[in-house]
């Protein structure tokens, strides 16, 4: 510990001091050198930038000179040309003329200068008062003397005294700089022409100067308002830019020097962020013209030498550590020496020598220490020689032990052996037979079995390969006295052999000779009184066996008869568990496939399902089932499995007949049929079933009630006879089938009729909502001409003819009706019908009822009653079919009531409506309570002939009331008359469609 | 360990990263033309290339031109939106607001839009909001300037018949803007709309002498075709909106060059190819604003054209 960190002190100082040194003078050179280059970047950067301002200032002013140019032309010629004095002279005045023809002159020049000059929009004429006289625009009409007075105006008064005079900019549709123009007219200046002049050119030159990422070019004028910058935005946001330090310094530092280094100002950019700016003025006109770049880019170039210094100061630093490392260990390693060899002696290492050779101290303190380790040895040696005598005593005692120990890890061994090979009985054996001689100290184990008549040799363990063959080459061996082995199969006791050549029973004299054996020891193996094989051993010295010996190999041979009997158990457990789980598969598989045909009418899926399993548990390849098409009397392929896509278009085209190939026959036959090997029927199945290499083939038919429907087939590429309980397996799958098939064609049966019978219904809506309109036309004219005679349209009518007359339109009225309810209910029928929903009163729907009904009820002699609560919400729904409604209820309730009276109450409960009409007449008997509601129906149709009516009425009325979501129901006992409730939502927002 | 540091000192700068290869942008172009060819659409190439983005390399066009036909518009557009192109041109309103339906992400820089905020395409000029801005073509703006025009041409002209297209409401503003300006003018303003060349037919049969017409720039190139073919035939004089119809025999036209809008557009095609957004780039006004006249038109109305025109105008023989 002390070492380590004595030593570490030491390394940390050099390592400190020469970092210092080295990395310090490293860091502190590589930060002047990177300043340097920064600075020079950031000139180079900034004489970039101001090369770049005076190109565009330059650019820029001789656009603007240009553009005064040409507007300074036509004041010239306006005012100096001879000729345009000359024009139209003899018809005016000299005064007049002159001013007219100067006038149209000026007008041609100005129309002249927008043509040639794009930038220019408006051209003004100002006279000497500074009035207008003259404005020539591109987008305005022209003004001939509008005599707007612009003498105050700076550009009139600027221009006036010579000069040229070019305004603050200003914006149009806040995004296209203009600036005024004016200059004086002619030599004398008295005049004025003004231009308004786009900028729009200044804008382009600017965004096209190329200043790197980030960077920006822009221009301001004399009063520092910006004039044009790439982006639209900040032209619009920033107006005033006197307050930008880059402007501030620009404006200082006139007159211009030229000098770069004045020129570079690091500034707060009109984007924000630092920047590099440069400047150059345009002209005398005042302007700038600036170019921004990011102060940041400055940096870019410096990556490479950053990265340059960083590597110099690592290699540095790298360089002081290992010089360190070199110095410390020459200063570090005479004190090293004496620590550890310090260290080492007092650790027990007397005889360890100090070397130091140093001359100095530090070597004279070793020798000391040499000699003190000297003086410890020798005191130890006398010491060590005591503890060797009692550690040999204590050996012979442990000898005994270890033999003992060892049988017993022999035996546990073998159990270990015996557990973890529970399937196999032959590393069991091998193990005891190499455990047998080793522990017996003998030549040769061995192990053999005894089957009833022979005894086969099952392992073998060796010290002799040759001795070993021989052994091998004379079993099996017949139980005899001849062989130790024989002997003990006979004897069913434990053969000890000490000599085998005394022996006088043993036989194999010539074995004993090629093999060297002299003893033998055998040990049978015993259950249950019988033998079932030998455990022995060889010597190649005579002598006895020791009883420990013995009464080992009797242990082994013991272990021998469990591993055997384990391995019996554990395989007869294996057989059963197989048994039964293929058991478990099968009712799996026909629980899946019952489910199948349960649970779905996917007639393909079923049978696929079916076929699959069929299969599977059949352990076959490949399966088929077969539907007979009885109209065609061939077998068709419903389902397949397994089978090549070939295969199955080819059993597809084969349109099997009964009694054709195998399938044919078991359809014949009703009962399944198999055929173990194709090759030696070929003529049972068609050719390509046995191309497809297929040699078992088992069939069984589809049956309902002894009728045939189909038939499965499973098919095996090997050869061989089905068990008979893979054909009970078979004919289970094909009772599924049936079902399967037979459900589907039920099912589609049912399917067929539903469809029949909607098709039925619609046509029988569509032939009544056709049939009533032919018949109401018609009708309408029948009644309309008989309105007309009886209105004497066509002279007197007689009395008797009116009559008839009368008849016929009573008659004919009542057969409108019921088309009309005909009608309705087919438009409802064919959902057509559709409510036109708007608010009414409940209340009024209610009288309006009684009061059509009134005159009905009056002529039975009916009291007739309205009961209406006057604070009934206002209701939505339509009012004409409700009141359609209520009043086919309560006209029912007049026609078969003849005594007593009829009411109406209406109430809200619930959010909803309810009007009950109730009657005191014959009642309706409950068995018929659910018939009235049906089309044509009426609760006796005997009273069909005396009270009249279709029986459509509430029908069409319960129709109307489902379609406002409400609903419509009787109650009534027999002969204490009836009671029909409507009950419809107060607010009805939406139709309900039928469901 | 010194060779080691020379090596370092002696370090190449990192190579310039390599100018990636980009595919190039696709254009689509949607527009009512009868062709490909349009002269915006070559105006806007021309000024691609000369702005450095070459057709081909740089850029691709995908032309929908709908022969006419409105309707056509807005399938044009969602195709082209579908095509995945990097950039919508249009000219005219109806194939503007079918792009500007089609799409809320893809850029659209209009053209021959003659009102953009009357047209309801931007909310203003300087700020048009949204994913479109484009070049107005000040069809409303210039038509008091037309009318001026069109009465320095023909002096004694009291009544001028303002042709539209029926179908087209774009052209609205610009007719109020006819109308008050006329009054001014001390003029008349008949506005006529009429959907097919045989409406216009019969509507001219009102017309007599010392009447003249007015073409209103719309989306069916038929109409103005027929109003050239209708005023040479009864002999009035009509003033156009552009120049393209001068070519065609037109009288005479006030207003910005198709193929000059095609090359001011494509300022702002590329400043928009290059990642500035549409919102921030203003709508432009037409630069270029012609007056062209067609003397052998004038001849066979008998007109003589003063020189007030002449100074300012490109002259047709056709």
């Amino acid at each position: 510990m002390s070492r380590g960190r004595s030593a570490g002190r030491l390394f940390r100082k050099y390592v400190v001091v020469l970092l210092v040194l080295v990395g310090g003078v490293l860091i502190a050179s590589s930060l002047v050198e990177l300043y340097f280059a920064y600075r020079q970047t950031q000139s180079a950067i900034v004489r970039v930038e101001r090369t770049k301002a005076i190109a565009a200032a330059a650019r820029i002013e001789r656009f603007l000179r240009e553009v005064e140019e040409e507007v300074r032309e036509t004041t010239r010629t306006a005012s100096d040309d001879p000729d345009a004095s000359q024009v139209r002279q003899g018809s005016l005045g000299f005064r007049e003329g002159l001013g007219a023809a100067m006038a149209e002159q000026r007008e041609l020049d100005f129309v002249r200068v927008l043509r040639n000059v794009p930038a220019i929009s408006e051209l003004s004429h100002l006279d000497l008062s500074g009035k207008e006289q003259l404005h020539v625009s591109r987008r305005e009409p022209d003004v001939v003397g509008s005599q707007a007075d612009f003498s105050r105006s700076p550009k009139f008064l600027e221009a006036r005294t010579g000069k040229t005079y070019w305004s603050p900019v200003y914006l149009k549709n806040e995004s296209e700089p203009y600036a005024t123009l004016a200059v004086p007219v002619g030599k004398f200046a008295v005049e004025v022409t003004t231009a308004e002049v786009s900028l729009g050119a200044v804008l382009k030159m600017v965004s096209q100067i190329e200043v790197g990422a980030g960077g920006y070019a822009y221009v301001i004028d004399s009063r520092n308002h910006l004039v044009a910058h790439p982006d639209s935005r900040v032209l619009r946001t920033h107006h005033d830019l006197s307050n930008l330090a880059q402007v501030k310094s620009a404006r200082e530092g006139r007159p211009d020097t030229g000098d770069d280094a004045r020129v570079a100002v690091v500034a707060d950019g009109l984007g924000g962020g630092r920047v590099l700016a440069a400047h150059a003025p345009i002209g005398s006109i005042g302007w700038l013209v600036f170019v921004e770049r990011p102060a940041a880019d400055a940096y870019a170039p410096l990556r490479d030498p950053i990265i340059r210094s960083a590597v110099i100061v690592v290699l540095g630093l790298g360089l002081s550590i290992l010089a360190s490392l070199i110095l410390a260990r020459r200063m570090v390693a005479p004190i090293r020496v004496l620590q550890e060899g310090a260290t080492r002696i007092g650790a027990g290492d007397l005889g360890h020598r100090i070397e130091v050779h140093t001359g100095d101290e530090l070597e004279a303190l070793g020798d000391e220490l040499n000699r003190t380790a000297g003086q410890l040895k020798e005191s130890y040696a006398n010491l060590e020689q005591k503890v060797d005598e009692r550690t040999r005593a204590l050996g012979a005692a442990n000898a005994d032990l270890t033999e003992a120990l060892e049988q017993q890890t022999a035996t546990a061994e073998i159990l270990r052996v015996i557990s973890g090979s529970p399937t196999d009985v032959q590393p069991v054996f091998e193990t005891i037979a190499e455990r047998a001689m080793r522990l017996c100290e003998a030549e040769q184990g061995i192990v053999s079995t005894f089957d009833g008549e022979q005894i086969h040799l099952a392992a073998l363990a060796h010290f002799d390969e040759r001795a070993a063959a021989a052994m091998r080459r004379t079993f099996p061996i017949r139980p005899e006295r001849g062989s130790a082995i024989g002997r003990a199969v006979l004897t069913r006791a434990v053969v000890h052999l000490a000599s085998l050549l005394d022996d006088a029973e043993y036989t194999h004299a010539e074995l004993a000779q090629a093999t060297g054996f002299r003893s033998g020891l055998a040990v049978p193996m015993l259950r249950d009184g019988t033998v079932i094989g030998v455990v022995g051993v060889a010597r190649r010295t005579p002598g006895p066996f020791a009883d420990r010996q013995i009464d080992l190999l009797k242990i082994f041979a013991d272990q021998a008869v469990i591993a055997i009997e384990n391995v019996r158990l554990f395989k007869e457990l294996q057989a059963r568990t197989q048994e039964l789980t293929r058991s478990v598969e099968e009712l799996r598989a026909l629980g899946e496939v019952g489910r199948a045909v349960s649970g779905s009418l996917d007639i393909q899926a079923v049978l696929t399902n079916i076929v699959t399993h069929a299969v599977e548990l059949s352990r076959t390849d490949a399966g088929t089932i077969y539907e007979y098409d009885e109209s065609a009397q061939v077998f068709e392929p419903r389902a397949n499995f397994g089978m090549p896509a070939g295969l199955i278009e080819a059993l597809r085209r084969s349109h099997i007949r009964i009694g054709e190939t195998l399938v044919g026959r078991v359809a014949a036959a009703r009962a399944a049929f198999q055929i173990a090997d194709l090759a030696r029927e070929p003529d049972t199945t068609l050719p390509p079933v046995l191309e497809a290499g297929y040699r078992a083939l088992l069939a069984v038919p589809l049956l309902r009630e002894e009728r045939v429907i189909g038939a499965l087939v499973v098919r095996r590429k090997a050869a061989g006879a089905f068990a008979p309980p893979i054909v009970e397996l078979l004919q289970t799958f094909a009772t599924q089938s049936v079902i399967a098939i037979q459900n589907a064609r039920l099912f589609q049966e049912i399917e067929d009729k539903g469809r029949q019978l909607e098709l039925a219904s619609r046509h029988k809506s569509q032939f009544l909502a056709n049939m009533s309109h032919e018949l109401r036309t018609p009708m309408n004219a029948v009644l309309g001409y008989a309105d007309l005679i009886l209105d004497n349209i066509f002279g007197d009518v007689p009395e008797p003819i009116r009559d008839t007359l009368e008849r016929i339109k009573s008659n004919g009225q009542h057969l409108l009706g019921l088309i009309n309810d005909v009608l309705d209910l087919s438009k409802m029928e064919a959902g057509q019908l559709t409510l036109s929903l708007g608010d009414y009163s409940m209340g009024e729907v209610v009288h309006a009822v009684i009061s059509t009904v009134e005159s009905l009820a009056a002529g039975k002699k009916l009291a007739l009653k309205a009961i209406v609560p006057p604070d009934l919400p206002v209701g939505r729904g339509d009012e004409r079919r409700l009141t359609q409604v209520l009043l086919n209820l309560a006209g029912n309730a007049i026609k078969f009531t003849d005594r007593g009276g009829v009411s109406l109450e209406a109430r809200v409960i619930d959010g909803a409506f309810v009007v009950a009409v109730s009657d005191t007449g014959p009642g309706i008997a409950e068995a018929d309570q659910g018939k009235i509601f049906e089309e044509f129906q009426q609760a006796d149709s005997s009273s069909t002939r005396t009270k009249g009516g279709s029986g459509l009425g509430l029908s069409i009325s319960r129709r109307i009331v489902e379609l406002h979501g409400g609903c419509l129901w009787v109650e009534s006992v027999l002969g204490e008359g009836s009671t029909f409730y409507v009950n419809v939502p107060v607010r009805v927002e939406r139709q309900v469609e039928r469901t | 360990l010194w060779i080691a540091v020379a090596l370092l000192f002696g370090l190449a700068p990192l190579p310039v990263e390599a100018q990636q290869a980009r595919r190039p942008f696709r254009i689509g172009v949607i527009n009512a033309a009868y062709a490909a060819s349009h002269p915006t659409v070559e105006g806007l190439k021309a000024g691609l290339n000369e702005l450095g983005l070459e057709t081909g390399r740089d850029v691709t066009f995908d032309v929908r031109f709908t022969e006419g036909k409105l309707d056509a518009m807005r399938p044009a557009a969602a195709a082209l939106v579908a095509a995945g192109v990097d950039l919508i041109v249009t000219s005219q309103e109806a194939a503007t607001k079918a792009a500007k339906d089609a799409t809320q992400r893809v850029p659209i820089v209009f053209t021959l839009v003659g009102d953009p905020v009357g047209a309801g395409i931007v909310s203003k000029l300087s700020e048009p909001g949204g994913n479109v801005t484009g070049i107005s073509s000040l069809q409303t703006e210039l038509v008091a300037k037309r009318l001026e025009v069109l009465r320095t041409l023909t002096p004694s002209v009291r009544r001028v018949w303002l042709i539209y297209d029926v179908v087209d409401l774009s052209t609205t503003p610009m007719i109020d803007r006819a109308l008050h300006a006329a009054q001014r003018m001390k003029l008349d303003i008949v506005p006529k709309g009429v959907a097919d060349a045989a409406e216009l037919k019969r509507v001219l049969r009102d017309v007599r002498r010392g009447d003249a017409l007015l073409a209103a720039e719309g989306s069916n190139p038929d109409l103005a075709i027929a109003v050239i073919e209708q005023s040479r035939a009864v002999r009035v004089p009509a003033v156009f909106g552009t120049a393209l119809w001068v070519g065609y025999g037109g009288l005479v036209s006030y207003g910005p060059d198709y193929y000059a809008q095609g090359v001011q557009a494509a300022t702002l095609v590329a400043k928009l190819l290059r990642g500035t957004r549409a919102q921030d780039l203003p709508v432009e006004g037409a630069e270029k604003i012609d007056l062209a006249v067609n003397l052998k038109t004038a001849e066979l109305l008998g007109l003589t054209v003063p020189r007030k025109l002449l100074l300012r105008a490109d002259a047709f023989r056709r």
